[in-house]
């Protein structure tokens, strides 16, 4: 597994969201491309990825 | 569009949160078309998902599953996808049959390995692994593509991984996952603060490693993330928010909150908004903002766009978990916003800190 797993506690932050993530762009551009939700709801019942098989 | 065909199950999950779910109460073939008839005409306008849910919706038995979702067929302009979500174990060669035959996808809910099910028993208290592994094997051998959802309970180290090495082995298409919530008839659940960020932290890291099944929360967080990197958040947030209504078994119609389904309120007396035996659907959909606790849950969605930092992602929470939790459908970040949400993307921004670009 490259990303070992370690067990740690939430830590609060200031820093809004979207700086966050802008800050990790480099790290996070793929997966985000790679991302295709077409639908936005993301409900207990498994129907977003319904589209996907469309 | 949810649609509860029944309200039994045969199994009697200890984290279950439906209430009734030993009460055989089956949906009238008229519910259907009353249903299918609306559902027909939004179909006009866009394509329309219909899920059956349940209960265990394979316990109404594979002749009258046909009859309830015949009425809807292929849709008018846009289609109409149908899907059933089923704990897998009444599986047999008569249910393959119609999964072959009637265009309904199948999602069977399984909550990992073995040792991972222990909750997942019938109402002797029995297991009911192997019986929902024999359905699925069957659904593999009829050639019936199906997704995953699995209800994680113990959060510790490894059961991410675990978990999603069982749903890449096990041949699903795609992988939901459902902490366990307070919720319904259910009290328990997960402390947020602690375990859980690692959780989503290692399912994280699982499917970068091997992404070859798509798992429904990172797919929602990343799509929410790329919007975010390429400037367009915000109209995301701007967009409206979906609703996800249900059809009861006797037709009662909620608009949102499909799991507050049979519950009732002293404040705000039953969570229905009309019945579709009365009032077709189109209508019912057209007036359910003056229901008063519809109201109210969208009321909390207005909260949440003002007060979360998390609202373009996730875009309102879920109004039956801040019922069941607070006891008001306007109030805002829960337990379950800490747990699936806010921790998730906290994961996801670990999990891209400890990576190379």
């Amino acid at each position: 597994m490259p990303n070992v797993h370690v067990p740690e506690k939430a830590t609060p932050t200031t820093t809004p969201l979207t700086q966050r993530i802008t800050a990790r762009r480099d790290q996070l551009t793929r997966s985000a491309w790679q991302a295709g939700e077409l639908h936005d709801t993301a409900s207990i019942f498994g129907w977003a990825s319904l589209w996907r098989r469309f | 569009m949810l649609m509860q065909p029944t309200t039994l199950c045969n199994l009697n999950c200890t984290y279950c949160y439906l209430p009734d779910r030993n009460v055989a109460r089956r949906m009238s073939t008229e519910v259907a078309q009353r249903v299918a008839a609306g559902v027909r005409e939004w179909s006009r306008q866009r394509p329309v998902a219909v899920v059956w849910h349940g209960g265990e919706p394979l316990a109404v038995g594979p002749a009258y599953f046909r009859a309830l979702v015949e009425p809807f067929g292929p849709g008018e302009t846009h289609p109409v996808i149908q899907a059933v979500q089923t704990n897998a174990t009444l599986i047999d060669e008569a249910w393959c049959e119609v999964f072959a035959t009637v265009p309904v996808r199948v999602t069977v809910s399984l909550d990992g390995p073995q040792e991972a099910n222990a909750a997942r028993v019938d109402w002797a208290g029995g297991p009911s692994t192997q019986r929902a592994m024999s359905g699925i094997a069957m659904l593999r051998q009829a050639g019936i593509r199906f997704g995953m959802i699995a209800v994680v309970a113990d959060a510790s180290p490894g059961a991410a991984a675990d978990l999603y090495r069982f749903a890449c082995e096990l041949g699903c298409d795609n992988l939901g996952v459902n902490l366990a919530e307070k919720k319904g008839v259910y009290a328990g659940g997960q402390d947020p603060e602690y375990s859980v960020v690692a959780f989503w932290q290692e399912l994280a890291a699982c499917w970068h490693a091997d992404p070859r099944i798509q798992v429904r929360e990172l797919d929602h967080a990343y799509t929410y993330i790329r919007e975010e990197l390429s400037g367009t958040a915000a109209q995301r947030a701007d967009r409206p928010v979906m609703p996800l209504p249900l059809v009861m078994w006797d037709g009662d119609f909620l608009p949102v909150g499909a799991e507050l389904a049979g519950f009732r309120s002293a404040q705000h007396g039953p969570f229905t908004a009309g019945n579709v035996l009365d009032t077709p659907l189109t209508v019912l959909t057209a007036r359910a903002t003056e229901v008063p606790w519809v109201a109210e849950a969208l009321a909390g969605v207005t909260n949440c766009r003002k007060h979360c930092d998390y609202f373009a992602y996730c875009r309102g929470g879920q109004v039956a978990n801040k019922y069941f939790e607070t006891g008001r459908l306007d109030s805002t970040e829960t337990t379950y916003c800490r747990a699936s949400k806010i921790s998730l993307m906290e994961g996801i921004l670990r999990h891209a800190e400890r990576s190379r670009p």
